[in-house]
């Protein structure tokens, strides 16, 4: 039996697109749908890179740049920060579905790599529409109104709570669910130790990923 | 039946969806007031205004407390004999203090002279009135009609030579008030230096009453204390009169006294057996009131390589490219790459030796990918410079 990935689908409706998972030793459509995702981490990225410079002075210095200058810099800035994010998406799926791995072998790794694509989906979702409150607030993508770190903005300024909370969003919540609905149609676990390890986990890859932004 | 509870369960999950949609719409939209009405801030360039900083290294010497002057007075054999010293051993003296005084010599007799001094101004005053008297008898005889005109000029004759004559004793008696009047005056000088007083505050160091001719009697040091240091000869030549050194000493902690070397010996007072290195002294006046007690031994820090005032930037700043050191300089809205010249870096603060001023701002910490970019369009203008000179130089030629 084999399981096709549709992303759309199986975000919006996650327990019956990931029903036959369990059962199934072919994935189809697989490899095209991932490059198309890794390029759209790369577009999404580059372009949140862009509109945090142009429209929320993220680099300040860029001001200062003469006006034939500026492209330049955005250039090599749009296309570091598009590497750099395709990177932490491939961190996501390939080390976040190793954690995972420890604690839902009966899933295995491949079939964890494949729910961890659809997360990415998601979390790149998110990235997207954040980009009009970019331009909107004057804010760089950090500050994201769909996260609870508002909330913790107003209480601290430390950095890696910053990147910690700001993280906590609607769709981080969103891609939890799907994580949840396929690992639960693939395994026979217990709804509490299931629920437990992926808010676990999940909070884990974000203080990593909070910790290396802050530190770098 | 099955139709009505399928029925409901849409409903429910209906009711579910739009409240959970009404909670992210409610969600987001306080979020986005709360980033506009108060988390949004204005994004300004982190810049750093260059400031001045006094570097230096510091170079330790021995030292120790000692009086900064000792005063010796001497014995003068030609001022006669020492009839008493007033001072002993230990004794607090002040600047005016008698200290040891001569005998007194046999001098003039100032009341005598005094009484001739009065003898001589009476003879003045006698004289004075002799030449009125004898003025008023010039007239009189003038004025005489009884008298023949022979008889007149021989009288007037006789009276000038009077007057001539007093005149002459009315000098010389004058002359003697002078010599008098002077010879007391001496008197007097010569009865204030039969002794000889202190010329510092502070304490008597050491007494001789039988001294022979210029050896000391007495030996005053002064309270105010000086710093006698010890500098090898390797030392030597880094240290300048009128340098200005840091004092301290382990017997009074946290409390460094600001000093000034005011002398250099150039003789050594010892030669090291083990080195063979010679050892010199120098001196450093200390500046304002301390409680540091005489002999104590302290350690003089002695700044080299001064550099007061130099312009300085956090070590971040500072963007390094091979042996080439660049900062990124703020000028109104504009920001520029500025080669620098690095010096000494001390607390986190880099010496700007060239390249900089003070006032100037530069970034705090510039983005590597920015001054990249940076760098590549200083190149661009040096090479489209060398370009153009290149263009001029054969046309010159």
């Amino acid at each position: 039996m084999s399981h096709s990935m549709r992303l759309v689908v199986g975000s919006i409706k996650p327990f019956s697109h990931f029903r036959p998972l369990r059962s199934a030793y072919q994935f189809k459509g697989t490899w095209w749908r991932l490059i198309l995702l890794s390029l759209l981490a790369f577009i999404v990225v580059g372009l949140t890179s862009f509109m945090n410079i142009k429209y929320a002075g993220e680099v300040p210095e860029y001001a200062g740049l003469a006006s034939n200058d500026r492209l330049l810099f955005l250039m090599s800035e749009v296309i570091t920060d598009g590497v750099l994010g395709l990177l932490t998406f491939a961190f996501i799926v390939l080390v976040g579905s190793l954690l995972f791995w420890s604690f839902f072998q009966e899933v295995g790794y491949k079939r964890l790599t494949y729910i961890h694509s659809y997360v990415v989906f998601i979390l790149l979702l998110g990235m997207l529409l954040q980009l009009p409150f970019i331009a909107f607030l004057n804010e760089p993508s950090l500050i994201s109104p769909y996260s609870l770190g508002v909330y913790v903005d107003l209480l601290t300024n430390n950095t890696f709570w910053l990147y910690f909370t700001y993280s906590l969003s609607i769709f981080l919540a969103w891609g939890t669910f799907v994580q949840y609905a396929a690992i639960k149609q693939s395994t026979t676990l217990s709804k509490g130790y299931i629920l437990f390890w992926i808010v676990t986990l999940n909070l884990l890859i974000v203080a990593i990923l909070a910790y290396m932004r802050t530190a770098f | 039946m099955n139709k009505l509870e399928g029925h409901t369960v849409n409903r429910k999950s209906l009711w579910i969806s739009i409240s959970a949609a009404l909670f992210l719409l409610l969600f987001i939209t306080a979020n986005t007031l709360l980033i506009q009405r108060v988390l949004a801030d204005e994004k300004k360039v982190e810049t750093v205004t260059v400031k001045g900083k006094t570097y230096q290294e510091l170079v330790s010497f021995d030292g120790v407390l000692i009086p900064e002057l000792e005063e010796s007075y001497y014995y003068q054999s030609s001022r006669g004999e020492i009839s008493d010293v007033l001072v002993n051993e230990g004794d607090e003296v002040t600047s005016g203090t008698t200290l040891f005084e001569y005998e007194e010599v046999e001098t003039v007799n100032v009341s005598e002279l005094e009484a001739q001094l009065n003898k001589a101004e009476t003879a003045v005053s006698v004289l004075d009135d002799q030449l009125n008297d004898l003025s008023l008898q010039s007239s009189r005889v003038e004025s005489n009609t009884d008298l023949e005109d022979e008889q007149k000029l021989q009288l007037q004759l006789d009276v000038e030579e009077q007057v001539r004559d007093t005149e002459y004793k009315k000098r010389l008696a004058e002359l003697d008030v002078k010599e008098l009047e002077r010879q007391i005056q001496e008197a007097d000088t010569e009865e204030i230096e039969n002794t000889v007083d202190s010329s510092l505050d502070g304490l008597v160091k050491e007494i001789n009453r039988i001294p022979e001719d210029d050896e000391p009697v007495v030996t005053v040091l002064s309270n105010k204390l000086a710093v006698q240091g010890s500098v090898s000869e390797l030392d030597y030549p880094t240290l300048n009169a009128d340098q200005e050194v840091t004092v301290h000493a382990t017997a009074y902690p946290g409390q460094p006294v600001t000093g000034r070397i005011t002398m250099i010996e150039n003789r050594p007072y010892q030669v090291d057996e083990e080195s063979g290195l010679s050892f010199y002294h120098f001196t450093v006046e200390m500046e304002g009131e301390n409680e540091i007690a005489s002999g104590t031994h302290v350690t003089i820090d002695a700044p080299l390589h001064q550099n007061k005032n130099a312009p300085s930037v956090p070590e971040e700043s500072i963007i390094q490219k091979g042996s080439v050191s660049y900062v990124v300089v703020l000028e109104d809205t504009n920001l520029y790459l500025r080669v620098v010249e690095q010096g000494r870096i001390e607390d986190g603060k880099v010496e700007i030796l060239s390249g900089l001023q003070l006032k100037e701002k530069v970034l705090t910490k510039p983005k590597e990918a920015f001054t990249e970019l940076l760098s590549e369009k200083k190149e661009k203008q040096h090479k489209g410079n060398k370009d153009e000179e290149d263009k001029e130089e054969p046309s010159k030629g």
